[in-house]
């Protein structure tokens, strides 16, 4: 397993990418939408201090990965999906993020221990 | 890791973009249209060589599309790869905008 410590700041989105990519031997934009939206999400709204990333690729092409951060409580699964506009005047992209994170990975857990957030997903690479 | 190449054919804009459309480049891709707004009146978004996209993306698409319809002026998006494509209608993006 590798594991990368940042600061929670949307300027090391790049690095996070960079980390994920040595980690799998094909790009998947799935896994990357999973990974950026679960980032963004904890720069935005978690107040933490730290976000640690632990990746672990098995050779049966399934990529584990726990996000864990010292923030605010939050369980992204409890977000309610978002709403789907007939027409542009009603579309917003609020909760779509995490929609996708729902949508793309293959399995997701939470736990909140020792006041972190432990955010893990399960995904298998194309 | 995104470029934007602009091209006026009288009225329209073409822009094409290349590259990965991500929460920090969406900032360049939203500027590189608010910059030009009241310069065109049509809008291509050529998507050829997008290979990515993040809900901050579809954001500036989506205040850019609001904002265009507002005024009546019409917004295509061209040549979406079939990734790109999943996440469109994912999003309900395909019913919201005309995507060739």
């Amino acid at each position: 397993m590798n594991s990368l410590k940042i600061n929670p700041s949307v300027d090391q989105l790049h690095d996070v990418m960079n980390f994920i990519h040595e980690q799998v031997p094909n790009k998947d934009i799935k896994l990357d939408l999973v990974i950026e939206e679960i980032f963004v999400n904890i720069v935005n709204y978690s107040k933490a201090d730290f976000v640690k990333i632990n990746a672990d690729y098995s050779d049966d092409s399934i990529m584990s990965i726990e996000f864990i951060d010292n923030g605010v409580e939050f369980n992204p699964l409890e977000q309610e999906s978002p709403d789907f506009p007939d027409c542009i005047e009603e579309a917003s992209v609020g909760g779509l993020g995490i929609f996708f994170v729902k949508n793309f990975a293959d399995e997701l857990s939470y736990d909140y221990i020792d006041g972190e957030n432990h955010f893990k997903i399960i995904k298998s690479i194309d | 890791m995104m470029e934007i190449i602009k091209n006026y054919n009288g009225k329209e804009l073409t822009l094409s973009v290349n590259g990965r459309i991500d929460t920090i480049t969406s900032v360049e891709f939203d500027e590189s249209i608010q910059d030009e707004y009241g310069n065109f009146n049509s809008l291509i978004i050529d998507f050829n060589d997008v290979n990515y996209i993040s809900s901050a993306g579809l954001r500036v698409l989506i205040s850019t599309g609001k904002k265009l319809e507002a005024e009546d002026i019409k917004m295509v998006i061209l040549n979406v790869s079939d990734d790109i494509q999943k996440i469109f209608k994912l999003s309900g993006f395909d019913k919201i905008f005309e995507i060739q």
